[in-house]
Parts: C-alpha cells; structure tokens; sequence
C-alpha cells in the first residue's frame, strides 16, 4: 500500500524554492486528513544541509540524494534518481512546483511511473480519500477539478504562490539514499545567465508598458524601475513608439508584438483596439490613467485613475513592500 | 539669236533637270518613305510581339461604349485638360501637330508632283496657326521640362531625356521648315497670294520677294520639313516613347468595370480539373510572378503613359516618401518588357527583382494615381497582382499581415477578437437580428470596426439611433457577419476573401437579404461592386447616402445646439473615388444648424487618403505617416472638427490630431455620430 | 533526416468555451486551430530540412476534424500526415502519449518535435512522456535548434537563463516561442496538401486495445464571470498600497 505525500524540494544554486515550502504548507494538510507521512525530495550536490529547512514547513523526512553529477539539473539524472527513490518507497503522491524544471521532471516521472500527473495546478483538496486538484483550462476560461484515482503516485505541478507558507517545525529525518544518476543523454554545454537583463517582450510573464501619457523618452525609467522591481519587460504603445521616444521593437499591438504574459500593467495607455489586439490575452491587466474615460479601464482587472508620474513610483514601493 | 538660243536652251535644262529632279525627288522620298512606314510598322509589329508574349484579357466587349469613350478622350482630350496648363499644352500639341500634318502632307505633295494646286487662303491660315500651335505646344512642353523643372516630369536617365529633345527639335524643325519651305516656293512660283492670310508664312513670303536663291532655299527646306516628319515614324520603332501611337488604342481598351469592382477574380483552383493536376505543380501562379504573367492590356499601360507624372503628384505614398512611385513603376515595367524569343524561366521575377518589395506594399489603393491618370491606366492592379503572387504563391510578406490574415482566418476580424462577441456592441439597443427578423427591409451589415473598435461602436451606435428615430425596419447579422474581406483581398490574400465573401454570400442569400446599409466604405465597396463577382448581388448604400435620403424624406429632424461648429470634411477613398459619392456627406453638413464646411485644399476627388486603405491599416508605416499629412492639410482649415465617413479614416486622422497634439482642440466625428448629435 | 512532429489541434485562442448539459466542454461551434507551439514545432522541421534535406511527417491523435489542422501543416510543407483516430477512448496525456509513440514506433525518424505544451490543457507533457516511452532524450522549451552530424544542439529555457545542450539523435525537443515565425501557407502549399499522404490509423491498426487514461476529471466549471475591473480612485498612497495588495493576495500576480 502506497504511503506518504512527497514533495519535490526545488533547489538552485543552495537555495530552496519558495514554492517547496508552499507545497510543504499545504501538504502536511493533506498529509494529516489522509493521514500519512509528509516527505521532500532533496536531490542535488552538498545539498544535505538544506534538509533541515524542509521540516521548519512541515516535513516529516527528508529524503536527499547527493552526488555530485546532480549539481544542476539535467532531466535524465534527476529523472533517475526521483522515479528510482519513488519506486522503492512508493508514496501515494508526488507534488512539485509548477517550474521549469519542476514541468520537466513531472513529465518524465510520471511516464516512468506510468502514473497521471496534473499541471499548472492551482488547488487541492481531499474529498473521498483522494487528492482533488483544481488547475484551468483553455488559459482559464474553464476550471477543473480532477484527480489520478487509481495509478500512484498521483502527481501534479502547482503554481508558485498558490499556497501560503505557513511554518510548522518538526524536526524532520533525514533519510540519505544512494542516488544513481545514470546515463544522461543531453550534455550541457553553456549556461547563460540572463537574470539581470528584463526578459524577452514577448516571453515575459509580466509587462510595464508605456503610451502616449509617458510625455518623453527619458519618463520611461520609471517604467522601467517597476519592471525590475516585479521582474518584468518593457513595452509601448504604437503612440510611444511614433513619438520616438522608444524602439519600435518594444510596440505592443496589432503591428507590433502580440503578447500574453499573466500581468500587464499599461500606463498612460488609452487602449485603442490597435493596442488592445496585442494584449488583451494577458491574464491580468492593470492600467494607469489620468483619464478615467479612457477606453484602457474597459478591459483593465485593475486601474488606478491618477498621475501615472506619482502612480507608477509609488506602486512600485508598495509592491516592493507585498513581495518582501 | 545665240544668246536667245542658249537662253533658251538654258531654261530648256532647267525644265528638264527640273524634270528628272521631279523623279528623283519622288525616288528618293520613296526610299525614305518606305524605310519609315517599314519602321513604324516593324516598330508596332515589335511591342505587339511583346505584348502578345503576356497573358490575354478579354477587353473586346461593348465596342460602341469603349469608341465613344476614347473618342471623347483622344479628341475631346476630356481627362488631360483637368490640369489646365499642362492640358492646354497638350492640346496645342495633339490637335495643333496633327491638323498641321495634314497641311504638311500637301506641301510635300506639291514638291513632288507640281499639277497639284491648292490655293485657299483660308486653308494656309488655319494650317499656320496649327503649325505655331504645334510649336507653341512644344515650347511650353520644354520650357516646362527645362525651365520650371516641374518634378513630376523627371524621367531619369538622361537616355530618354535625350529622345525628348529629339523629338522636341524634329517636330520644331519640321514646323519652321514648312514655313520657310513653302514662302520660298511661293516666291518662286508666283503663288504668293494663297498665304495672303497665313501670317508667319505670309510674312516670309513679303520677307523672300524677289530672292534669287528662293528655288535652292525651297529644296533646301522642303526635305528639311520630310526628313524629320519621316524621322518620327522611325523614331517610334527605336525609341520607348510611344504615347503617341498607343494611348489612343490604350483608351479605347481601358477598363469598363466600377472602380470598385476592377480586381480580377483568380481561379483559385477549387473548380477542380482533375485531368491536369499532376505536372502543373510547379506552374501554379495566382499572381503575377514574371512580367509576361501580365496581360497584355496591363503591358500597353506602360507604352500608352506619356509619363506626365500626374499619378505621382497624387501618390499618398510618393509623397509621404515612400519608395512607390505609381509612374516609375509603370516605367520601370516598360524597361522589362519581354524580348521576343525570352524563355519566360529566364525572366526576373517582378516582385523583389524589377520591383523592390517595399514598393510593392506601399500603395494604399487610394485610387489617386488612376483618378488623374489621362490614359485611365490601371496601376493598383498591377501591385495587387504582385501582392498576390507574394502572398499566395511564395508567402513572402510583412509579418503584420500574416497576423491580419490568421486574425482574419480563425475569428472573421482582422484584430482577431472572439467572433463569439461581435453583436456584443448592440447589447441593451434593441437591435433584432436578421436570425429573428428576417423579413426587415435593410441587413445593417456593421464591420469589423463598428463590431469590435470602441471608438467606432459609438459610429454604429449613432447609426442604430438614427435608424430607430427614422423608423427604418432593419436587423443586424450579429455573430453571424464576417469581415467583408477588402483588407484581405487588397494585400493580395484572394483565397481568404473569397472564403469570407463565401460565407457571407452564404449566410445573406439564406436571409433573403436584398438591401445593405453599412457604415464603411470598404464594407460598401465590397459588398456592392465585388460580391456580384461571387453571385452576392444587393442594393448597398452607404449610411451617408441613407441618412441624406431620411434627411430629404424628414424621416429625421436635426435641430441646432445654438452653437457654431466649423468644420472640414474628408472624403474617404472608398466613398469618394471609387463610387463617386461626393454630395450626400456634404449635403448632410449643410443640413446641420450652425454647421460651416471649409474645404481642404485637395478634396473630393483630388482628397488625399489617410494612409489606411489597401489594406495598409494592419500595416506598419515607417518615415512620414500619410495620416499626419492628412491631419495636417485639415488642420490648415482650423476646424473644431473634422467629418469623415470611414472607421478607418476616423481612427487614422484621430492618430494623426494626437501626433499633432492636437486632440484637445479638435475633434474627428463620424457623419453618423454629428448627426446623432443634431437629432432631437 | 526523417522528422516527426507531434501535432494537437485546440480551440482558437479567442474561443468562447461553454459547458454542454452535460457539464462538459462544449465543442460545438468553436473555430478549431493548430496549437500554435506545435506551429513552431512544423516551422522548425520545415527548415531543417529544407536546409539538409529529409521529409516531414506530422502526427497526431484525434478526430476526423482533426484532418485540418494536420492539411494546414501539409500546407505549410510537411511531406505526410498520420492521423490515429482514438474513437471514444478517454484521453488523457497518458493514453495519448501512448498513442503518439506507437504511432511513432511504427516510423522512421531521426528528429521528433512538438510545442512544449497546448494551450488548451496546457499540460505540457505529451511529448516528454512519448520520449520515456520511445526511450529517447527529450529537451524541453527550445528556443533555438541545430542539427548537424547526428546530433542536435539546443538553447532551452531554464530557471533564469537559457543553457545549451547537446544531444545525441533520436530526439524529442519541444518548441517555445521565440524558436521561430512559423510561415503561412501558400495557396500553392494549399493546393498541394490536398494531394498529399494523410493516414488514417484507428487504434486496432496500431495493434494497441483501449488504454485506460489514468487521470479522471470530476467536473468542469466555469469561471466567476470575470468583474467589471476594480478602478481605484483616491490618494495615490492608498490607491497603490491597495493595488499591490490586490495584485498579491486577489490576483496572485506578483
């Protein structure tokens, strides 16, 4: 009988993820009603002293496979050695971040395992002593609920900052087990760093984009002092761009890039159709306008009707403040 | 008695010499003739060659209508004389060197067999006026050319510049000539008293009395009027300067389809032949690709234009700086006009190698270049079919496009809103659809603009108040109307416009529908003077022209505010050029209380575009915006407003005041929303 | 060099998704398009092998409407097309990644791809599961993709950054945007398609019987029907301090 709700604990460069503890948080919840153990997946090189930090959140073991050969990821090593740890002691679920490498590592378990994985998870409950996950379809138009009734481990990916962290001390045992790497068959070649660069406009997940309200080319630090506060791009309105007072290639719109990140916050921006066919997909959309006729609101989750000169820098403190 | 003999005998040689000179004259001007008439008929056996090398095109219908047309044309010189001084300059030319010919032919004539006499004085004098006509014609042609520098005129390489001044001496040569040629014989032979009247020729012969030498001046100027009048004819065959020859055939060819309605419906293959698929393959071209996939009307173009330059000077495109110039790229063609025996594999491919690609995207079909065209040639379909090639054969085009297209493709709208949502705009107006209503009088068929673009909702919204006050019975199509397709259809993609008049065709005929109101132009257009290509055939009126009509009717009242309001008005292309619908917008105006129009300079059907037709609307435009000019040459009337009848137009001059800092002070209404607004 | 490109058709981004009486999505009415990551997939075979020559055959599991989307890929310049019609079987990635790599099995090739993931499910790992079961590496989230001498050299994404890898082929890789624009189709291409190959396999003629999907959804429902948007007016202190914590706690934005 399959026992034990894991968690995969993410891990960069010694750093637990955020989104570990989360799903320690609220695992050790789902533990307790199916009551079974709490356990986290620590893989990775001289990792071993990060196992403590797993149980402030709740863990009641902590599994770490150590070798050096896991020192970055690599989706065949991690593969191996999570499905080997998986197959041995064979827990009832496995939960990892909705990451790029906690995406990639499901995938490649769950088929091994010849298991049903959920992705991009934004809720779980347990109803009828089966985990239930809640994640969207169809970029959200839809919700599902769904589980992995039978196969085991039930396995899902679940959104960062889904969960709160809620901290839960248990002085978790550290299980340390050998990890067979095996034979990893995509050799790394280069890593670039890119994380002090804004990402790319059409890849960001989060956009601070500028209109004709901006008044000048040198406004647009402010913008850009937002966007690296909540590690975003940069964008424009066609208006911005005409006005000259940035590159063409940061135009948002219908002649410009079509972008669909989860947040767009659009200042000064009135929201002509040309500009609202490049983003009104984005998932979340904040507006700052003095004018509060202007055709942005109609489409914005969020506005703000103010200055965006006072509005944007004191955002920016106030979200510096929330994420802290 | 000897010197009586030997004075005798002397004047016997000369009547003799005379005699045989008259032989050898007529041999020698045989031999030029022949050698001139053999040119010009090689010249036009030559370009009919090339001509016949491009694809056919049936041009060969209603013959009583395309005579009169190009009679009107040819000797009315109906279109060249809307540009008054280089009309008049053309008249002189065409009537002033071709009734003058036929004063020269006698004159030649008469030097080669003496028995003929034509002494009406009244004849020379008409025949010296159309000679100095002539001349006058050419003088102001050069000093237009040379002197004023007019840009249009430039014809670049100073190749063809050189074949201008050739050809302006020759016919200068053959004008003076005449005149002297034809004192001197007076003087000659006596026959003074026939240019009597005739005042240039007439005061050469006062000027020549008495000369010795007349007899040899006469010889001298008479081959000095044959040579260069003969030179002509073979000039048409070495030089590309044909206007002459073919513009009157170019008219009387010209297209008699409506200016909306002029693009050529491609088989796009799904009237399948199943017996000629295999080797086609690689054949299949839907646009034109090399020069020869032109038809050969397309390709007389290029010989009929007289390189006037008009259609540059009206060029939206030229003038904002952009690389198209719609006489060069008639020009250009004429350069790569096949040779007889070109293996069509070996020809340059039009779009990219004859014509850059940029060209090729510029134009926005605004209809100018043809509008003021004197030889009515057809230069937006030369691009159209370009467009074509490259979106449909090679798929090569601005990425923006593709966007429009895709958009276009999977939600009916070029910005690619959920088609789900496109009667949203009428929730909470009491609008019924045609799927409830279907025995209404008018489909309002809304657009893409009026359905999805909020500032052009309030241009639909306006129209359905307008419609309701009137008590007009209509319904709209909702969910169920699809983008009209115009965009697509003039960025080339035919495949997609066909499949969007399909199913709009579909979807109208199985309402019944019979009459259309639609508040775009290019709506209006298409539905009216393209859907009939594709068995859509409905009564379409633009809602400019139905409010006028409620106006007359007083199916609706517009009551003053009290207030002034100046304003200009800017004709849409769509509505303006292409179906000739300048009035009912400016009667509409006229009707307003306290409403005051002021013309822009270049208005009606010399109204300069707003940069978004012909597709250009999903398009970027880099260097100077054609919709800032625009702005710019209403700002020059300093309206509170300006009127426009057209989504796109609205939005682009909207842009334009907003680049000029200029929408706090002015607005841009459509005639649907100012008479909203006036009607109580 | 023999590329598969595993191919889903979706809804149309803009589609408007209703539930039937029965509480299931409703297909009815929608505009079916090419996932548009499986679009970068055809893109990027189309150009390797238009560069080193090969062929291009497009897989995909589904129904006969899915014929389109495997013509629009033909039209863009695939070679063939495989469609294994999976009747009423319950998919889920399980089954279909078990399909496809049946499917697969059954044919040549040196090179699969795919859209790292659809935007419908969004799931994201189709692909990765056919590379487990065909025992081939798989790298997720290319955005950049060489081929040359047996071997593939990829940039994919990875947590702050992108790192290059290189691996041996046969390989699964998975497109993200930014690998390319993928072309439209000619009408030529258009034509073409109509001509070319497209099998039509049911699962028998894989010689695979029913798969039992291993996920079970419980119920579809829709959304809240999304708020007018919260416009703040007042201080620009509070109106901001409001709107982070919107941001935050509400919206889970930041």
């Amino acid at each position: 009988m399959a026992k034990g709700i894991w968690v995969f604990a993410e891990q960069l460069g010694g750093q637990i993820k955020k989104v570990s503890f989360e799903l320690l948080s609220e695992g050790r919840k789902v533990a307790d009603t199916l009551g079974e153990e709490l356990c986290a997946v620590l893989v990775g090189k001289d990792v071993a002293g990060l196992a403590a930090s797993l149980g402030e959140y709740g863990a009641d073991k902590v599994y770490v496979a150590d070798n050096a050969a896991l020192e970055n990821y690599s989706t065949d090593g991690y593969t191996n050695v999570v499905a080997d740890l998986v197959k041995q002691y064979e827990p009832s679920a496995l939960l990892l971040g909705c990451t790029v490498t906690g995406r990639d590592l499901a995938a490649q378990v769950a088929q091994r395992l010849e298991s049903g994985l959920l992705t991009d998870c934004i809720g779980m409950e347990v109803a009828d002593g089966q985990i239930v996950f809640t994640r969207p379809l169809y970029a959200g138009k839809v919700i599902v609920k769904a589980s992995v009734p039978e196969a085991r481990p039930a396995m899902a990916t679940i959104r960062p900052n889904t969960f709160p962290v809620a901290s839960n001390a248990k002085a978790a045992e550290v299980v340390t087990v050998d990890a067979n790497v095996g034979d990893v068959r995509a050799a790394v070649k280069e890593v670039i760093r890119v994380a002090s660069e804004r990402p790319e406009l059409t890849e960001a997940d989060a956009i601070v984009s500028g209109g004709r309200g901006m008044k000048g080319p040198e406004n647009f630090k402010i913008l850009e002092e937002l966007a690296d506060t909540i590690g975003a791009a940069v964008g424009a309105s066609r208006a911005a761009v005409d006005a000259g007072w940035i590159a063409q290639s940061f135009q948002v719109g219908q002649t410009g890039k079509t972008v669909s990140p989860i947040l767009y916050v659009a200042c000064g921006i009135s929201g002509a159709i040309q500009h609202l066919a490049g983003m009104s997909s984005a998932k979340c959309i904040v507006a700052v306008n003095k004018d509060e006729e202007a055709n942005i609101f109609k489409v914005a989750d969020y506005g703000i009707v103010a200055d965006l000169f006072d509005a944007v820098p004191a955002l920016k403190e106030e979200i510096k403040k929330v994420i802290a | 008695m000897t010197e009586r003999v030997s004075t005798r005998k002397y004047t016997e040689i000369i009547d003799e010499v005379k005699g045989h000179m008259n032989i050898i004259n007529i041999i020698i001007f045989l031999a030029l003739g022949l050698f001139a008439v053999y040119s010009l008929v090689m010249g036009i056996k030559e370009r009919y060659e090339k001509l016949a090398m491009a694809m056919p095109e049936n041009r060969f219908d209603q013959p009583t209508e395309r005579l009169w047309g190009a009679l009107g044309n040819v000797l009315g010189q109906k279109r060249i004389l809307r540009d008054r001084a280089a009309g008049i300059m053309h008249v002189c030319i065409f009537w002033g060197v071709s009734l003058f010919a036929i004063g020269l032919i006698l004159y030649i004539l008469e030097g080669l067999f003496p028995v003929i006499k034509f002494s009406n004085p009244y004849f020379y004098l008409l025949i010296d006026i159309f000679g100095i006509f002539g001349f006058l014609g050419m003088a102001i042609a050069g000093w237009r050319r040379w002197v004023a520098k007019v840009p249009r005129l430039d014809v670049g390489p100073w190749e063809e510049e050189k074949m201008i001044v050739a050809l302006t001496l020759a016919i200068w040569t053959m004008i003076v000539s005449y005149y002297i040629g034809s004192a001197a014989n007076a003087v000659e032979t006596g026959t003074e008293a026939r240019y009597a009247l005739a005042p240039i020729t007439g005061m050469l012969t006062n000027a020549f009395a008495g000369m010795a030498a007349a007899n040899a001046l006469y010889t001298v100027f008479y081959w000095l009027a044959i040579i260069p009048a003969l030179g002509l004819l073979v000039f048409f065959r070495y030089s590309p300067l044909v206007h002459p020859l073919a513009a009157p055939i170019n008219l009387y060819f010209r297209n008699l389809q409506p200016r909306g309605g002029q693009i050529k419906k491609i088989n796009l293959g799904d009237e399948e032949d199943e017996d000629e698929d295999e080797d086609e393959d690689e054949e299949m071209n839907f646009g034109v690709s090399k020069i020869t996939d032109y038809t050969w009307k397309q390709l007389l173009d290029c010989y009929a234009c007289a390189e006037c330059g008009r259609c540059q000077d009206n060029c939206p495109a030229y003038l904002s700086g952009k690389p198209l110039s719609p006489k060069k790229v008639v020009l250009t063609l004429r350069e790569h006009l096949p040779n007889k025996g070109d293996n069509k594999a070996d020809l340059p491919e039009v779009a990219g190698e004859i014509l850059s690609e940029d060209i090729i995207w510029a134009c926005t079909n605004c209809y100018a270049c043809q509008e003021h065209c004197p030889q009515l040639n057809e230069h937006i379909n030369k691009l159209i079919d370009l467009r074509r090639h490259l979106v449909l054969d090679v798929s090569e085009f601005p990425g923006e496009a593709q966007l429009a297209f895709t958009n276009m493709e999977r939600n009916s709208n070029p910005w690619g809103v959920g088609w789900t949502t496109r009667g949203d705009w009428a929730d909470g107006l009491d609008v019924p659809l045609m799927e409830d209503n279907p025995d209404v009088e008018y489909l309002f068929y809304v657009g893409c603009a009026g359905s999805f673009d909020e500032r052009i909702k309030n241009v639909a919204k306006s129209m359905v108040k307008i419609l309701q006050a009137a008590g007009v019975s209509f319904a709209i199509l909702g969910s169920e109307e699809k983008c009209c397709g115009d965009s697509a259809r003039r960025l080339g993609n035919e495949y997609l416009f066909k499949s969007l008049v399909d199913e709009n065709i579909e979807t109208m005929n199985g309402y019944g529908v019979k009459k259309i109101i639609t508040c775009c132009p290019h709506c209006f257009n298409s539905l009216k003077n393209e859907y009939p290509q594709f068995g859509g055939n409905y009564e379409v009126i633009h809602h400019t022209q139905l409010i006028s009509k409620l106006i007359d009717e007083k199916k609706i009242n517009l009551q003053g505010t009290g207030d002034k309001l100046n304003l200009t008005y800017h004709d849409s292309c769509m509505l303006g050029r292409y179906n000739n619908e300048y009035d009912a917008p400016r009667k509409i105006i006229s009707k307003i209380p306290g409403a005051s129009l002021t013309e822009m300079e270049r208005n009606r059907n010399k109204a300069f575009c707003c940069g978004a037709g012909g597709g250009r609307m999903w398009l970027e435009e880099h260097g100077t915006r054609i919709n800032v000019m625009r702005t710019e040459q209403a700002l020059e009337t300093n309206p509170e407003l300006v009127a426009v009848n057209c989504p796109f137009c609205l939005t682009m001059i909207e842009d334009g005041l907003k680049d000029k800092n200029q929408e706090e002070n002015v607005q841009v209404k459509d005639i649907a929303e100012l008479v909203a607004r006036y009607m109580q | 060099m023999k590329i598969l490109v595993c191919l889903k058709q979706t809804f149309d981004t803009e589609a408007k998704v209703v539930l039937d009486g029965n509480g299931k999505i409703d297909r009815k009415g929608v505009s079916m398009i090419v996932n548009p990551y499986d679009e970068f997939a055809v893109e990027e075979a189309l150009k390797i092998v238009e560069k080193d020559g090969g062929s291009v055959t497009v897989v995909s599991v589904g129904d006969a409407g899915t014929q389109d989307a495997l013509r629009q890929a033909l039209a863009m310049g695939a070679d063939d097309a495989v469609l294994v019609d999976a009747g009423d079987t319950e998919l889920d990635e399980y089954s279909t990644a078990t399909i496809l790599a049946k499917a697969i099995s059954g044919l040549e090739y040196d090179l699969v791809l795919g859209g790292f993931r659809a935007i419908d499910d969004g799931s994201a790992q189709v692909c990765g599961r056919v590379a487990e079961i065909l025992n081939i590496p798989v790298v997720n989230v290319i955005t950049k993709l060489e081929v040359a001498g047996g071997k593939a050299t990829a940039t994919r994404e990875i947590e702050g950054g992108n790192e290059v890898v290189e691996v041996a082929l046969p390989a699964v890789f998975t497109a993200q945007k930014g690998l390319n624009e993928p072309r439209y189709p000619s009408m030529k291409g258009i034509m073409k398609a109509k001509k070319k190959p497209l099998a039509k396999k049911s699962l028998a003629d894989l010689g695979l019987d029913a798969i039992a999907p291993k996920v079970k959804a419980i119920s579809f429902s829709l959304p809240e029907a999304r708020q007018a948007g919260k416009v703040l007016q007042g201080e620009v202190a509070d109106v901001t301090a409001e709107l982070a914590k919107l941001l935050r706690e509400e919206a889970k934005v930041i």
